[in-house]
């Protein structure tokens, strides 16, 4: 058992925050907590509701930068017009999650908190190199969200903060959005390995390639330097066949019932090979 | 039973603190199958568990308890939820629909009668969960393709059916 609280405005909330209880957590969509704390993984002594905040439900484009509010659903992710149009990989990555009534509750703030390498917004939203605003009662930060995740359920996140909003720039209109996600069926599976990637080809040059996995390391990563073996070459079998290489490198997979390491190490050289093909519509 | 336990000690040490007991247990309300409800709930208490050992509408099953099944979907304000993942006190001015709702002045709703026609039912351990799935679809968006059927069903988990009947028996109520 544990107090509940229901507080009336994000300030009530930080407020509760600041009192600095043991074991206090945040709930919004409760699709991990709730399983976590029946399983015994959890202690819970204050628990502090926010998905019902209208502060936290912001879906907007202001200044050329998308802002969302931590506690949207997937649901509203998926039927955003805005989304559908500006950034339809995001969108096929929330429709990747779960089932309808995990989409029904789960929130985008929840998916990164719980900061699982197996996070499906995260690959799309590292390229989109998102901002999160972490809020607490006397203060305010924005930090990349490459620089969010501290390992498998571990992030920059203080006890006394929430995450309120996450951002990022429009990409640019004739880049190409590619989310893929492998997992065991096509419904309610969890990521064996995924790969969001942004970028275009201009006469037959890779430029502003951006790569991201998931599923393949203790965090969702940004593949930095396979992005910079690419930027502004053509596509050829060799560069290909090094990217690859590179990606290896930065990749760290793991054995579990879903995958084994060979086969991660494996899927993740096809995911790649698919999307800069895609982007560079062929191979020299 | 050891979580038992430190789960009881735990409670004794909050009725120790002073003016936590308002957040320990809450008294809710919402309209439950279209009537009002007013009731009082633990902070630890799911939905599913309100839904069946307080209020005593065990249509609603529990299968695994963590999401995965489905065959504890109930429609929350219009939406298919997995109730063993809600806390009955965020339900608080809720609209909430159990599959007690479907059978209406002793007749059944033409999903419950087209899983008949079509024999989508064996053990039927999964049907409620699937009928309420069907149900928030068809609420939202009456003429379904299939595809649209079977990712709304993609949450909830038969073992002995089959899906081509359920699949079947939806877009048969949803012809009519
Ligand atoms: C059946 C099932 C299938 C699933 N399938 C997938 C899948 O395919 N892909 C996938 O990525 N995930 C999947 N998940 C995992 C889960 O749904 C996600 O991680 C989910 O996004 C968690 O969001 P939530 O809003 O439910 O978070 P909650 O469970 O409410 O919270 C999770 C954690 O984040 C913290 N938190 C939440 N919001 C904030 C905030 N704004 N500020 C600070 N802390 C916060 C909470 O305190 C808690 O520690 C699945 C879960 C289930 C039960
Ligand atoms: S009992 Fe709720 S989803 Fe299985
Ligand atoms: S009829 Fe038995 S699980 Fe579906």
């Amino acid at each position: 058992m544990f107090e509940f609280y229901q507080p009336s405005s994000l300030s009530e909330l930080l407020h509760l925050l600041e009192e600095g209880i043991p074991d206090t957590c945040l709930l919004a969509g409760g699709t991990d907590l709730l399983v976590e704390y029946r399983s015994g993984a959890r202690n819970i002594s204050r628990l502090i509701r926010l998905a019902h905040l209208s502060e936290l439900q912001d879906l907007k484009c202001e200044d050329g930068r998308i802002k969302l509010g931590a506690a949207l659903t997937y649901r509203t992710v998926e039927r955003s017009s805005l989304l559908r149009e500006k950034v339809p990989f995001l969108v096929q990555a929330a429709q990747s999650i779960g089932s309808p009534q995990v989409r029904n509750l789960g929130t985008i703030g929840g998916n990164l908190v719980t900061a699982s390498p197996a996070a499906d917004l995260a690959p799309p939203l590292l390229v989109l190199e998102a901002q999160l605003t972490l809020k607490k009662k006397s203060s305010s930060r924005e930090i990349p969200l490459s620089s969010f995740f501290m390992g498998p359920k571990r992030t920059l996140l203080d006890p006394q903060e929430v995450v309120t909003e996450i951002s990022f720039a429009l990409p640019p209109e004739n880049c190409y959005q590619i989310f893929y996600k492998l997992g065991q069926r096509n419904a309610m599976a969890i990521s064996i390995a995924s790969l969001a990637a942004l970028g275009q080809a201009q006469r037959g040059f890779l430029t502003g390639i951006k790569i991201a996995v998931g599923s393949v390391a203790p965090t969702p990563l940004r593949l930095f330097h396979t992005e910079g073996l690419l930027q502004g070459e053509r596509l050829t079998q060799a560069l290909l066949k090094e990217a690859n290489r590179r990606a290896q490198e930065e990749i760290s997979p793991i054995s579990d019932i879903r995958g084994s390491v060979e086969y991660r190490r494996e899927i993740v050289g096809v995911l790649l090979e698919r999307a800069l093909s895609e982007i560079a519509g062929e191979v020299l | 039973m050891p979580r038992v336990t430190q789960r009881s000690i735990k409670f004794k040490m909050y009725f120790q603190r002073k003016g936590s007991k308002e957040a320990l247990f809450r008294e809710i309300s919402f309209r439950l199958n279209g009537e009002p409800v007013r009731v009082r709930v633990r902070s630890d208490q799911r939905l599913i568990d309100l839904l069946r050992d307080t209020l005593g509408l065990r249509g609603t099953k529990e299968g695994c308890g963590r999401g995965d099944c489905g065959s504890c979907t109930v429609i929350l304000n219009g939406l298919a939820v997995t109730s063993c993942l809600v806390l009955a006190a965020t339900v608080e001015g809720a609209e909430i629909l159990t599959v007690e709702s479907l059978f209406r002045n002793g007749r059944l709703d033409p999903l419950q009668e087209a899983f008949l026609e079509k024999g989508a039912v064996q053990c039927g351990y999964c049907t409620p969960g699937l009928l309420m799935s069907a149900k928030a679809l068809l609420l939202e968006n009456p003429h379904p393709s299939l595809e649209e059927i079977k990712i709304a069903v993609s949450g909830n988990l038969c073992r002995c059916t089959g899906y081509k009947k359920i699949f079947e028996a939806i877009q048969l109520a949803a012809e009519r």
